[in-house]
């Protein structure tokens, strides 16, 4: 119970700093804006770490999961309730959110330096934190939902943040708008749930899916998982939503540090992982698609991009893509694991990134730097561990998560054979990846400098912004040891239970779900194949993931340090498949032509259908009703009573000023018209009436 | 000094006592005495919140028809065979929107501070439009409701038509016009149904005499009175929510008036459409109401009003045609919400009524601000306008993002409780209502897509040379937009205690009134 009331304290920090800074920024002033914020951050750092200390010594059977809620509202009379829950998991991301995004605060206080809007750059992060942390405590699907939306603004906020270019505010609404995509679906996929199960809170949900409300109505089921999952896929910038990522590089790279590690891209495979119980075999399946598409689409981007921030935007996005993709095959544990390690050392590679952009006065573009080994000995440093990392290189964080996630692949295909594919690009992705990040490396740290005046003003990064990186340094390296998977069993009737987890790894195991519509790893376990120990293919995922770890490095020592192979010459050779690549299989063209040109005609046809049919319409009978009132008020009484031919001619006046000026209206006239109308409409009344 | 039978009595007619007052007072002090006599208006409507506290029987009654409060009754003309009453009172449904009225009148009346044209006569209309409003939401015969009704046009009338932009005769005619043509329909359908009525030998026009089974004929044997008569106050509301196709007076009328007097457009008139939905037809007409021709028809063009009115914002260059447009948009919700029949629906339809009130009141003095300024809305002309003026785009930002639906301010709650609920409506058998819910689900990613892009034209973007002394926002600027902000935070995070609390149990019993299944 207290740990979780601990949790709420550390979660309403940022709040108010965000309180703070909203009102007060600008009197606070550089640097103490940034000072308060990240001091607040690093308060619910502590207390995140203090709660997680206390939660790993209390023993396994003590970790019960704990869920506090108040009520909010009724839709109908459905009780909605605002609550949070704390488990395992939750304690995990929750410290690992907070100390991550404790690094990029302070990283932040040197990297913003000189900016005219610093107060208000830690408004938006210390509101980022708040948004991102309630996500992470929130019980129920429209929790989830609330801050799910609040964290899409707050991106949208800091990926514009320097809104004077264009790119950046283009960058910006684009974000926001792909994302609503997604949480248009997720919307619709919570309004399933709760016409189905009469509630939202994650718990209840689960329940009455377990009692199977949803029986006789399989189909739904998976439709409403695929729509939750859509939240995720706009969010963890999944295939076909992941446009909006790259563009995001706009924002300061603090802020695609924290975007890209911590908080945002990780909230979709969070969600993932948070509803996983929901999901049919088939929804599984799909997730699963997604993300192998995503992961060996975007690999294969990364390696043509030349502007540093791109090239690691399209490796979260591969990455994620792995999380993705474990988690569809049943590799919940490996997925959320890789979730933690790669934070921390994606973090690390913006954050270092930054460090290179700072040091390089604004250069990005990787083609005209080099050598800046011996100008930025700390970030080369911290870049390469994170690098290997990344790569899966051994002992490090990386290649713990990968080995674990290629192993839930292949466990996966082992059985459902047709679905080789979800191994085969997997492991082919591992080495890309080893290759593009080496690439990365070499041409930004070692390699001849291209570009000399870079090089001589080139200057290593004041000491708030190494540190950062130097303790985010020794998180990629330590964070994956002493962990060890546990054991699954099962229990009969769709329950299972897990044994003998350790470390981080165990931790995150004992928020695993116990019960699932279907567990596709249990089932594949126990194969027309015989059983096969869990063990074995471990060993043969570390076998590939290393050697294609080896195979990207070599081949990128290759290319770009022994210069033995043309990178130019291959591009030459090859140049569809580079110019599709460069091009981004044209994703973004593609939907400039259908989705927002559509759109827009669409539009421009409203607006054309207003103006021209519907207020033709009124105007029109407007006017004739006029022109009748004059008929009937002017010709018949004159002629009737004048007989006089004046009034002919004078009628030809009136209509012809009329039919000029019906537009900008004579009130006259309109009153008359009126008032022919009232006199019908008693007369009409009347006669009803009687 | 009064007792409570007669404070909705003052409420109402106090802004009336101040047009008299203005009649006289010199010309210096006018703006000063419209404002006081418009603050006095709305602290005296704070005065029935005391009424509204407790259970959820406390507030509602156990039946619709004993949901009133307040209630005022005194014979005003019974001769020549008609039993016509000044019959006033609120429930969950009215309350809320008079408390609204008076808070929005007022902040109007402070936004009104640059008016400079005739300003006596302004001041004079803007009271008596207040009295006619307030009068509206609180009239209990349908009579006296007709009466107010009509009382709101003239001023809006001559509000638009002398005080407005350069084509304000067309847009006042148009908007006169319009409505005209609703309200002469719904005065045929109050004749027919008055002397259609039979309550205890006598016919009536109250409300809630004709909400009780048995006054009108049964809907078994008069399904086409019931029926037409639904259909012909649904047109008299449906041109003042505004419905498609009758919306097109909407943003002529936005463009021409001037500020203030949009922001009571948006705020207040439309409202009571959706009011009039709530109060008089469903009610009144149950049977016809839960009819599923009715339920389709209504359920259909609220999702063309959501959908449609968010595609012709995103095409207007004019910044307040724009946000017009996204006003015929968020009505769409209440329409969607009222007509499917479902509780979350209602909720969500009330809950939007009192959000849009807020919300689209402050985008239209938003925009008004920035034209008071640089003399023009065209979008494609402005922009950069966040690093001239930081508050006013901070301000801005919280305007239109409660309009967006961005969860935490007052725009979400309406539209998720609208969904939601449509998702569940039985009325249209389950495929029918889930059509129409994710069609207009997908509304949100077009509200969200014309209301950044209209950010991003205006606020972002290099900032401009020709914009670079404009003044930010000033203190009373502040002071009309600060309570709207607050309220749009208020009410995102706080929903029930502030508009559900009171609305809810009315709702119910308005849903109980009708046949069910």
């Amino acid at each position: 119970m207290n740990i979780a009331y601990a949790l709420i304290i550390a979660f309403l920090l940022p709040l108010l700093g965000f309180g703070i800074l909203v009102f007060f920024g600008r009197r606070i002033g550089e640097p103490r804006a940034g000072y308060l914020a990240a001091g607040l951050i690093i308060a619910s750092a502590i207390i995140a770490s203090g709660s997680a200390v206390s939660w790993i010594s209390r023993g396994q059977e003590n970790r019960i999961p704990v869920s506090i809620s108040v009520p909010w509202i009724y839709v109908g009379s459905q009780p909605v309730e605002l609550g949070v829950r704390v488990d395992s998991l939750t304690v995990v991301m929750f410290t690992m959110v907070t100390i991550v995004s404790s690094c990029i605060f302070v990283y932040s206080i040197g990297y913003m330096h000189g900016d005219k809007r610093f107060p208000r750059f830690f408004t938006y992060l210390s509101l980022f934190g708040f948004s991102m942390l309630g996500l992470v405590l929130a019980n129920s699907l429209l929790g989830l939902f609330i801050f799910w939306e609040l964290v899409g603004i707050c991106s949208y906020f800091l990926i514009g943040f320097w809104f004077e270019k264009d790119s950046a505010s283009n960058a910006a609404k684009k974000a926001f708008i792909v994302n609503r995509i997604g949480d248009f679906l997720f919307f619709v996929g919570i309004a399933i749930m709760l016409g189905m199960t009469g509630g939202v809170n994650l718990e209840g949900v689960f329940a009455k899916v377990r009692e199977g409300v949803f029986a006789g109505h399989g189909s739904l089921l998976t439709f409403a998982g695929i729509c939750l999952f859509f939240g995720a896929v706009g969010k963890s910038a999944q295939f076909p939503l992941h446009v909006w990522l790259p563009d995001a590089m706009e924002g300061p790279t603090p802020v695609s540090a924290l975007i890209h590690a911590a908080t945002m891209v990780a909230a979709g495979v969070y969600l993932v992982g948070r509803i996983f119980p929901v999901f049919t075999p088939t929804a599984l399946l799909f997730i699963a698609h997604i993300g192998v598409i995503t992961l060996f689409g975007s690999a294969l981007i990364a390696i043509v991009m030349t502007d540093i921030k791109r090239v690691l935007a399209y490796s979260t996005v591969s990455q994620l893509g792995y999380m993705i993709l474990a988690l569809g095959v049943g590799g919940w544990v490996a997925g959320l694991f890789h979730l933690i390690t790669h934070a921390c050392f994606k973090a690390l590679l913006f954050l270092g990134s930054g460090s290179v952009i700072h040091g390089c006065h604004g250069e990005q573009d990787i083609r005209k730097m080099g050598k800046l080994h011996g100008k930025m000995p700390i970030t080369s440093i911290t870049f390469l561990i994170a690098t290997l990392a990344i790569a899966g290189f051994p002992f490090l964080s990386g290649f713990y998560s990968k080995d674990a996630m290629l192993a839930s692949m292949l466990a996966f295909t082992w059985t459902h054979g047709s679905h080789w594919i979800l191994f085969i690009l997997p492991s082919l992705a591992a080495a890309i990846t080893a290759f593009y990040m080496m690439r990365v490396y070499l041409l930004t740290f070692h390699t001849t400098a291209k570009d000399e005046h870079i090089y001589h003003h080139a200057h290593e990064s004041p000491k708030v912004m190494w540190i950062p990186l130097a303790l985010l340094a020794a998180l990629t390296i330590g964070i994956g040891w002493f962990g060890a998977m546990p054991e699954r069993k099962a229990m009969g009737g769709g329950v299972y239970t897990y044994e003998g987890g350790r470390g981080l790894v165990g931790l995150i195991a004992e928020a695993q779900p116990r019960w699932a519509v279907s567990w596709q790893m249990a089932e594949n376990l126990k194969s027309e194949k015989g059983e096969v120990s869990h063990q074995v293919f471990h060993t043969w995922a570390t076998i590939v993931a290393s050697s294609a770890m080896a195979m990207g490095i070599i081949f990128a020592f290759l290319v770009y340090s022994l210069k033995l192979i043309s990178a130019q010459r291959m591009a030459e050779r090859f140049w569809p498949i580079y110019n599709l690549l460069v091009n981004k299989f044209y994703m973004d063209e593609l939907y400039r032509a259908t989705f927002v040109a559509g759109v827009l005609k669409l539009a421009a046809m409203g607006k054309w259908i207003d103006k021209n049919i519907l207020d033709r319409i009124a105007d029109g009978s407007a006017r004739w009703v006029v022109r009748w009132a004059f008929f009937s008020g002017l010709t018949l009484d004159n002629r009737g009573v004048d007989g006089a031919v004046n009034g002919a001619a004078s009628l030809a006046l009136a209509g012809g000023n009329f039919a000029r000026k019906g537009q900008t209206g004579r009130v006259r006239n309109y009153v008359l018209a009126m008032a022919t109308v009232v006199a019908i409409v008693v007369l009409v009344a009347g006669f009803v009436v009687r | 000094m009064m007792n409570s039978t007669w404070l909705l009595t003052w409420i109402i007619f106090l802004p009336l006592i101040g047009m008299g007052v203005l009649l006289v007072v010199p010309k210096k002090i006018i703006r000063e005495t419209a404002l006081t006599f418009t603050l006095a208006t709305f602290i005296l409507s704070l005065l029935m919140i005391p009424h509204f506290q407790g259970s959820s029987l406390q507030i509602s009654g156990k039946d619709y028809q004993d949901g009133f409060k307040l209630v005022n009754v005194v014979p005003w003309i019974h001769s020549s065979g008609f039993n016509i009453d000044y019959r006033v009172g609120v429930d969950g449904i009215g309350f809320p929107l008079v408390l609204l009225t008076t808070l929005i009148c007022f902040l109007s009346c402070l936004a009104s501070w640059n008016i400079s044209k005739g300003i006596r006569g302004y001041f004079i209309l803007f009271l008596l439009l207040e009295t006619g409003m307030i009068g509206v939401f609180t009239a209990l015969d349908f009579f006296l409701f007709y009466v107010f009704w009509e009382l709101t046009l003239l001023p809006m009338y001559f509000l638009i038509g002398i005080w407005g932009g350069p084509r304000k005769e067309y847009a006042a005619i148009k908007f006169f016009l319009y409505t005209l043509l609703g309200s002469v329909l719904m005065l045929i359908a109050m004749l027919w149904l008055y002397f259609a009525s039979n309550y205890n030998g006598e016919h009536t026009f109250s409300f809630i005499h004709l909400s009780m089974p048995g006054v009108l004929p049964s809907y078994a044997s008069h399904q086409t009175m019931w029926i037409v008569c639904f259909a012909l106050l649904y047109v008299g509301f449906a041109v003042k929510i505004p419905v498609f196709p009758f919306h097109t007076w909407l943003p002529d009328a936005h463009v021409e008036a001037p500020t203030p007097i949009s922001m009571i457009l948006a705020g207040l008139l439309l409202k009571m459409g959706g009011y009039g939905l709530l109060r008089v037809s469903y009610p009144v007409l149950p049977h016809a109401g839960a009819a599923h021709v009715v339920a389709w028809v209504l359920g259909i063009l609220g999702v063309i009003n959501i959908i449609y009115g968010a595609l012709c914002a995103m095409a207007q260059t004019d910044f307040k045609k724009l946000v017009a447009y996204s006003s015929i948009s968020h009505m769409g919700f209440v329409l969607l919400g009222i007509g499917l029949l479902t509780e979350a629906g209602f909720q969500g339809a009330m809950f939007q009524m009192i959000a849009h009130g807020i919300t689209s009141a402050a985008m239209f003095f938003l925009v008004g601000v920035i034209y008071d300024r640089v003399h023009h809305r065209d979008i494609t002309r402005l922009g950069g306008l966040a690093g001239q003026m930081p508050i006013y785009t901070g301000l801005s930002i919280v305007g239109f993002f409660a309009g967006m639906g961005l969860p935490g301010l007052a725009g979400f709650i309406g539209e998720i409780y609208v969904l939601l609920g449509s998702w569940q409506a039985v009325v249209l058998g389950p495929m029918g209502a889930r059509v129409l819910t994710v069609i207009s689900a997908s509304g949100m990613i077009l509200t969200a897509g014309y209301i950044l892009w209209a950010i991003q034209r205006v606020y972002l973007g290099p900032p401009k040379p020709e914009y670079a002394n404009t003044p930010d926002i000033t203190l009373r600027e502040i002071c009309v937009m600060a309570p709207m902000a607050v309220l749009s935070i208020a009410l995102g995070v706080l929903p029930w205690q502030t508009v559900f609390t009171f609305a809810n149990g009315t709702l119910v019993h308005v849903l109980k009134l009708l046949p069910s299944g």
